[in-house]
C-alpha cells in the first residue's frame, strides 16, 4: 500500500489549511437535515456504487490509497482492516460504528452526529456494501442524549428516503442500521467492550484473537470502525484516495478533527489537514489563553503522552510527527495547558479517570489503576516521598503491556509521560508539600 | 504434530492446544488462578503470562495456542517480573489473614504467593472492603478475599447451565454476586468452593471446623446416584468432616453434586437409632443386641414357626449394596419367599437389565442425545452436566417427557405430552424416517427423524421404563432402531439401581398385598421413599411381626416390633453397580455411630441366627467374591413381555435434596429446601 501512495503522490508538507471533510454542514442551516447533505450531494456516491455494482476491492483499494487510518485512536489504516473482514461468509455480517468517544477531551464525534449525521450513515452503507454487512449499529456514547435522538430522526429520515432497509436504490441490497445509546462507561469504546455491550452484557473487553472481524457480535463477523473514520469515507469515494491522501502528509492522508481544548482562548473542533504546524493550530484555536505561556500539550487525548511546550513548537500534527516527538494522534483531542498549570493536580485528575474506568476484569489494571491514584493522592497531600516517583513509574509500566485491552497501556500512559517531563515539578511539590505554580 | 521450545527444551505438541496444556502436560509448572481446564478461558487474572520470543509483550499462557517454532520462557526475567508483579497486585487489596482464613493451608493464592511472590509489598494505603454476600446454607463467602478470576461465575454459568452469580460493578469495585435477594440454587453449586482459588467462596458447614493438615482422607463412592462420583472424605477425631470430590474423567470429572457433597451431615442426626429397639405399647424401649437377635431367632426361626412359601416380605432401597442385597436374596430363597420389593422407589422395570449400555463418557461422544422421561437434575445432574456441555459444542439435545423439567439445557426439540400419547408420537417419527424427506422439518417428529441416526443415543428415564404404558411403545423404539442403528441406554437412578437388577433379575420388584408372618424393611422411610406409600402401610398392617433396620428412625414407626441401627453409608463397606455397570468398592471412612453395625454384618448374625445356610462370611469382600458380574449390553430394547397388571402406576417426583435417608437428614440440604419452600 504504501509503494501505491509513494508513487503516485509527491506532498507538499507546507500550506496547511482548516478542511472539512467530516465537517462539511456544520456552517450550513439545518445541517443535520437530509435536505442539507443531498445539497452537497450527499447519497450520491453509495447511488453511484449500487447502481454500477462497483468492484468491493476496487473500492478497498481506493480507501488504501487514501491513507486513510482509524480516527479512533489506533490509527489502523481502513482500507487493510477492512479487507480483513471474510469476504464469502455465509451468514448475517455487522459493522459498527464507535461514537463512544468517553476520554477526557473527546468531542469530535458528537459533532459529527450532530452536524452532519447522513455523511455517516452513507459512510456505513458504503461500508456495508464493500464489507457485505446486511446489519449496522452506531454505538453512542452514554452521555450524550440529544445526539442519539438526532441520530434517530436522521436515520428514520434516510429510512423513509428508502436509503436504509431492503433493496436500497432498487438494487438488491439490504442495510438496516441501528443508534445503541451505551450506558456511559469508558470501556465501552474499547471495540470488544462495546460488542458486549450491543450483545446486551456487561462492557468487558474480550480476549484477542480471535477478532471482531472473525468473531464479533453474537460470533458474527464484526466491522467496528470510529464515527470520523466512517464519515471521511463518502467524500473519499467521491473525490478519490488521491485526492484525500493530498490532503494530509506521508503516512496520514486526509483530513482529522482535532478537539482542542484546555487554556486556549477558542475551544472547539478544527478540522485540519493532517501535517499542519502545531503551532498554526493553536493559532486557530486563539492561542494560549489570557496571553499567558503554554507549558504543555496533549495532543491525542489523555491515552496519548504528554508533550511539553518546547518540544510541540516545532512538531507537525500528522501521526508520524506526533511519534517523533514521542507522542500520538490519538483521536485528537488535543489538552492544551498554560503556564500556570500544575502537572501534579493534572495527573492527579487523569489517574482518577482511569480509576474510576477500568472494567476491573484484569488483575493489573483493576489493581494498579487504584494504586497509581493513591500515590498521586499522597503527593498532592504532601505525604509522599522522593522514593514515591520510582513506584508509581514502577507501577505504571507493570500495568502497561500486561492486560487483556489498551485500557491499561492507557493509563499508565500520562503517569509515565508527566513524570518522565516535569519530574522536576512532582519533587519540588513532594518536597514542599504544596503546589509548584499557582 | 508442531514443534515448539519451553525453556530451551524441544518438544512436539499437538495443534491448538495452548500453552498452559502443552506445560502441564510436560510438567513445567505456570501459576494461574482464573484458568480452569473445565472452564472457558477468561485470561483476568494474567498470572500466567509468559515471554515468547518475537513478542513484544508477554501472552497469557491460558490463552495463546501455540505456533510451530514458539519459543517460550516460563523463567526467565520478564516472565518472573510479569509473575511478581501480577501477584504484587493481587494482594493488594487481599486481606493477609491467612491465620484466621479457612481456606489458609490449601490456598493457591497463599502458595503461588509463596512461590512467585515478594515477600514484601509496596502498598501501604487502605484496603478495599467488600460486603459479604448470603449465598445461601451452602456457600459462605468472605468477598474482601476475592481476587475476582470469575471462575465461580464461569463455573455456574457453563456447568451449571444458569448465570446466579456475576461481576457487578468496575475496576476495584467489581465484585461477585447473586441477583437481588437470590441465593445460589444450582444442585452442583458446591463445586465452587473447590474453584475459589482463595478463601472467598468457602464451604459454609464445614467454615472453622478443621485445619487441612489436620484431617485424613479417606476414598469412598457416591452413595446417592448411579453414577458413583469418587468422593474424598475428609475424617477428624472419628467424624467425617467435610466430603470433596476425587478427580475421575469417566465419571464425574472433578465435580461433584451439592447431595454428595453435604449429605454427611445427616450421620450425626438426632434421629439416628442409637441401639436396637422394642415395641412396648406405643413407644419403643432400648435392648441390647443379643436381645433383639433372640427376638429374631424366636419369630424367624423356620423350626420355630410354621412357614409357608411368600410368608415373609422384604422391601429394601436401591442404595443396598451389592454384599447386602445378596444376603437378602439368599435369605429370601431360605424363607422360599417372592415377595422383594428392592428398588422401593420405583415399580417393575419393563425392560431387562436397565443400564447406561455405554460408558458414561462416551455419552459425549454421540452427536445427539434424546432424553426419554427421566427427572435428569434431580437424579444425576453430573449426566445432565455432561449434555449441557454437549449442548454448548453444538450438539443436539432433545427431549420428550410428559412433565416439563427446566434441565437449563440449550434443547434442540422438547416434546412434552401425556404419556399415553406417546405411542403415536413414535409412530409418526419412525414413519417420517421412513419416508426421508428432504423438505424444511415443520414438526417435532420430523426434526427428530431427521436427527436420529447411529450417532444418537436415546435415554431412557428409570419413570418411563418403568410406568406400564412403556409397553406400548418401546416396540416401536425397537423399529426405529432397526431403521436407524440408533443405540439406546436407561437412566436407573439409584446408587445399585443396575446391581440390584441384576441379583434380582428372576423377582419383579412388587409386593402381594396379603397377609405375612414376618416384615423386614431396609433403610428406607415409607413416607419418603416409596413410589406408593400406601401399599407398604398396607403390608405392615397385614404383617404379624415387622423389622425396620435403618440408621434413622422414621417418620411414623408404630409398625415396627423392632428396629435395628444401621449404618450409614460412611460407616459401611461394600459395592454398588453403577450406571455404566462398573462395580465400585468402598470402605469405612469412619467407624460406626453408637451402636449401629453395618447392614451387611446385622445380616448375617441374623442369618445365623436362624441357621440360613452359607452364612458364614467374616469379611464384606468374602461376599464380594461371592457374586458373579456380568456386564450386560443390548442393541435393542429386551422387554419383559409379561403383563404386570396388578402393578398400580405412582409417578414419584424426585427430590434431589430429598432422595435418601443421609440426604434427609443433612442440615444443610435441608436448609435449601426451607429456603425454596418458603418463597
Amino acid at each position: 500500500m504504501n509503494e501505491i501512495v509513494d508513487k503516485n503522490l509527491n506532498l507538499e508538507i507546507t500550506n496547511k489549511q482548516l478542511f472539512n471533510i467530516c465537517l462539511r454542514t456544520k456552517h450550513l442551516k439545518n445541517s443535520n437535515s437530509l435536505e442539507t447533505y443531498k445539497s452537497i450531494g450527499g447519497y450520491e456516491q453509495i447511488k453511484k456504487i449500487l447502481k454500477n455494482k462497483l468492484d468491493p476491492q476496487q473500492l478497498i483499494d481506493e480507501i488504501k490509497i487514501s491513507g486513510l487510518r482509524g480516527r479512533g485512536g489506533a490509527g489502523f489504516p481502513t482500507g487493510i482492516k477492512w479487507s480483513f473482514m471474510p469476504r464469502d461468509y455465509d451468514g448475517i455480517k455487522y459493522i459498527v460504528c464507535n461514537s463512544d468517544e468517553g476520554e477526557p477531551g473527546t468531542f469530535k464525534d458528537r459533532d459529527i452526529i450532530r452536524h452532519n449525521p447522513h455523511q455517516l450513515i452513507e459512510g456505513m452503507l458504503i461500508g456495508a456494501y464493500i464489507m457485505n454487512a446486511q446489519v449496522g449499529y452506531n454505538y453512542i456514547h452514554g452521555e450524550i442524549w440529544e445526539e442519539y435522538v438526532s441520530f434517530e430522526k436522521a436515520i428514520e429520515e434516510a429510512r423513509k428516503a428508502g436509503l436504509l432497509g431492503k433493496n436500497i436504490f432498487g438494487s438488491g441490497f439490504n442495510f438496516e442500521l441501528h443508534a445503541f445509546h451505551g450506558y456511559g462507561a469508558y470501556i465501552c469504546g474499547e471495540e470488544t467492550a462495546l460488542i458486549e455491550s450491543i450483545e446486551g452484557k456487561k462492557g468487558q473487553p474480550r480476549y484477542k484473537p480471535p477478532f471482531p472481524a472473525t468473531y464479533g457480535i453474537y460470533g458474527k463477523p464484526t466491522n467496528v470502525n470510529n464515527t470520523e473514520t466512517y464519515a471521511s469515507i463518502p467524500w473519499i469515494i467521491e473525490n478519490g484516495g488521491q485526492a484525500f491522501m493530498a490532503h494530509g502528509v506521508k503516512n496520514s492522508g486526509g483530513t482529522k478533527i482535532f478537539s482542542v481544548s484546555g487554556h486556549v482562548e477558542k475551544p472547539g473542533n478544527y478540522e485540519i489537514e493532517l501535517g499542519m504546524p502545531f503551532e498554526q493550530l493553536l493559532k486557530e484555536a486563539g492561542g494560549v489563553w489570557k496571553g499567558r505561556k503554554l507549558k504543555a500539550v496533549i495532543p491525542g487525548g489523555p491515552s496519548t503522552p504528554v508533550v511539553p511546550a518546547d518540544i510541540i513548537r516545532n512538531a507537525t500534527i500528522d501521526y508520524d510527527g506526533l511519534a517523533k516527538i514521542g507522542s500520538s494522534v490519538g483521536a485528537g483531542s488535543m489538552i492544551v495547558m498554560d503556564e500556570t498549570t500544575c502537572m501534579v493536580s493534572a495527573l492527579k485528575r487523569l489517574s482518577y479517570f482511569f480509576y474510576e474506568e477500568s472494567c476491573g476484569q484484569c488483575t493489573p489494571c483493576r489493581e494498579g489503576t487504584g494504586w497509581v491514584y493513591r500515590i498521586i493522592s499522597r503527593i498532592y497531600q504532601g505525604q509522599a516521598t522522593l522514593d514515591d516517583l520510582d513506584l508509581l513509574t514502577d507501577v505504571s509500566k507493570k500495568i502497561s503491556g500486561r492486560t487483556i485491552c489498551a485500557l491499561g497501556d492507557a493509563a499508565a500512559t500520562p503517569v509515565l509521560s508527566f513524570i518522565k517531563h516535569f519530574r522536576d515539578e512532582f519533587e519540588v511539590f513532594i518536597k514542599n508539600g504544596k503546589k509548584l505554580v499557582n | 504434530m508442531i514443534k515448539v521450545k519451553i525453556n530451551g527444551k524441544a518438544i512436539k505438541v499437538q495443534e491448538k492446544t495452548t500453552i498452559i496444556e502443552v506445560a502441564d502436560n510436560h510438567g513445567i509448572e505456570i501459576p494461574r488462578f482464573c484458568y480452569h481446564k473445565k472452564l472457558s478461558v477468561a485470561a483476568n487474572c494474567r498470572m500466567c503470562l509468559v515471554e515468547v520470543k518475537n513478542f513484544p509483550k508477554p501472552l497469557p499462557a491460558c490463552a495463546t495456542q501455540v505456533a510451530d517454532g514458539m519459543e517460550i520462557f516460563t523463567k526467565s526475567k520478564q516472565t518472573k517480573d510479569c509473575q511478581q508483579s501480577v501477584m504484587e497486585f493481587l494482594l493488594i487489596n487481599h486481606p493477609l489473614d491467612c491465620p484466621i482464613c479457612d481456606q489458609g493451608g490449601e490456598c493457591d493464592l497463599q502458595d503461588t504467593a509463596m512461590a512467585y511472590g515478594s515477600p514484601k509489598s509496596r502498598y501501604q494505603e487502605e484496603k478495599r472492603v467488600v460486603l459479604n454476600k448470603n449465598l445461601g446454607p451452602l456457600v459462605s463467602t468472605d468477598l474482601n478475599r476475592c481476587i475476582q478470576c470469575s471462575r465461580c461465575v464461569r463455573f455456574l454459568k457453563e456447568v451449571g447451565g444458569m448465570q446466579e452469580l456475576g461481576l457487578i460493578g468496575r475496576g476495584e469495585h467489581a465484585e461477585i454476586s447473586a441477583y437481588v435477594k437470590k441465593s445460589v440454587e444450582s444442585e452442583i453449586s458446591g463445586n465452587v468452593i473447590d474453584l475459589c482459588p482463595v478463601g472467598a467462596l468457602t464451604s459454609k458447614p464445614f467454615r472453622y471446623s478443621a485445619r487441612t493438615w489436620e484431617m485424613i482422607r479417606k476414598s469412598t463412592i457416591s452413595p446417592h446416584d448411579s453414577l458413583g462420583s469418587h468422593l474424598e472424605a475428609h475424617v477428624k477425631d472419628g467424624n467425617v468432616m467435610r466430603v470433596l470430590p476425587r478427580e475421575n474423567e469417566d465419571l464425574n470429572e472433578c465435580w461433584i453434586s451439592d447431595r454428595d457433597r453435604f449429605s454427611y451431615m445427616g450421620i450425626n442426626h438426632q434421629n439416628r437409632v442409637k441401639t436396637p429397639l422394642i415395641k412396648k405399647g406405643a413407644t419403643h424401649e432400648p435392648i441390647s443386641w443379643e436381645v433383639a437377635f433372640q427376638l429374631i431367632e424366636k419369630q424367624l426361626h423356620p423350626k420355630q414357626n410354621q412357614f409357608k412359601a411368600d410368608d415373609v416380605v422384604f422391601f429394601t432401597s436401591n442404595q443396598t449394596t451389592m454384599e447386602e442385597a445378596f444376603l437378602v436374596k439368599k435369605m429370601a430363597e431360605y424363607f422360599n419367599s417372592h415377595q422383594i420389593k428392592f428398588d422401593a422407589a420405583n415399580g417393575p422395570a419393563y425392560i431387562k437389565h436397565p443400564s447406561l449400555n455405554t460408558q458414561v463418557k462416551k455419552i459425549e461422544e454421540f452427536e445427539s442425545i434424546i432424553l426419554l422421561g427421566s427427572q435428569l437434575r434431580n437424579q444425576n445432574p453430573l449426566i445432565l452436566q455432561r449434555l449441557r456441555k454437549m449442548a454448548s459444542h453444538g450438539k443436539s439435545i432433545s427431549v420428550i417427557n410428559h412433565i416439563d423439567f427446566n434441565l437449563q439445557v440449550n434443547l434442540d426439540q422438547k416434546v412434552i405430552k401425556p404419556i399415553t400419547d406417546f405411542k403415536k408420537f413414535f409412530q409418526q417419527i419412525l414413519k417420517d424416517i421412513k419416508t426421508d424427506s428432504k423438505k424444511i422439518s415443520k414438526t417435532a417428529e420430523q426434526r427428530l427423524s431427521k436427527i436420529i441416526s447411529n450417532k444418537t443415543l436415546l435415554l431412557i428415564g428409570e419413570d418411563v421404563y418403568s410406568h406400564p404404558e412403556f409397553l406400548k411403545f418401546a416396540p416401536i423404539i425397537n423399529d426405529i432402531i432397526d431403521e436407524t442403528a440408533m443405540q439406546f441406554g436407561c437412566l436407573p437412578a439409584g446408587a445399585n439401581s443396575v446391581g440390584l437388577h441384576q441379583l434380582f433379575s428372576h423377582y419383579k420388584n412388587t409386593v402381594e398385598i396379603k397377609n405375612y408372618q414376618a416384615s423386614l424393611t431396609v433403610n428406607l422411610d415409607p413416607a419418603f421413599d416409596f413410589a406408593d406409600s400406601q401399599m407398604h402401610e398396607m403390608v405392615m398392617q397385614k404383617s404379624k411381626f415387622n423389622i425396620l433396620i435403618s440408621p434413622f428412625l422414621n417418620q411414623n414407626n408404630k409398625h415396627y416390633d423392632l428396629i435395628l441401627p444401621s449404618a450409614t453409608h460412611f460407616e459401611n463397606e461394600g459395592s454398588f453397580l453403577n450406571i455404566e455397570s462398573r462395580l465400585q468398592n468402598f470402605t469405612q471412612t469412619i467407624a460406626p455411630k453408637f451402636e449401629s453395625k453395618p447392614l451387611w454384618k446385622i445380616l448375617r448374625v441374623m442369618g445365623n441366627y436362624i441357621e440360613c445356610p452359607d452364612f458364614e462370611f467374616e469379611t464384606c469382600s468374602q461376599i464380594t467374591n461371592k457374586i458373579a458380574n456380568k456386564i450386560h449390553t443390548f442393541k435393542k430394547l429386551n422387554l419383559v413381555n409379561e403383563e404386570l397388571n396388578h402393578h398400580k402406576v405412582n409417578y414419584r417426583l424426585a427430590n434431589i435434596n430429598q432422595s435418601d435417608l443421609l440426604v434427609r437428614k443433612s442440615k444443610a440440604l435441608q436448609d435449601i429446601l426451607h429456603l425454596r419452600n418458603e418463597k
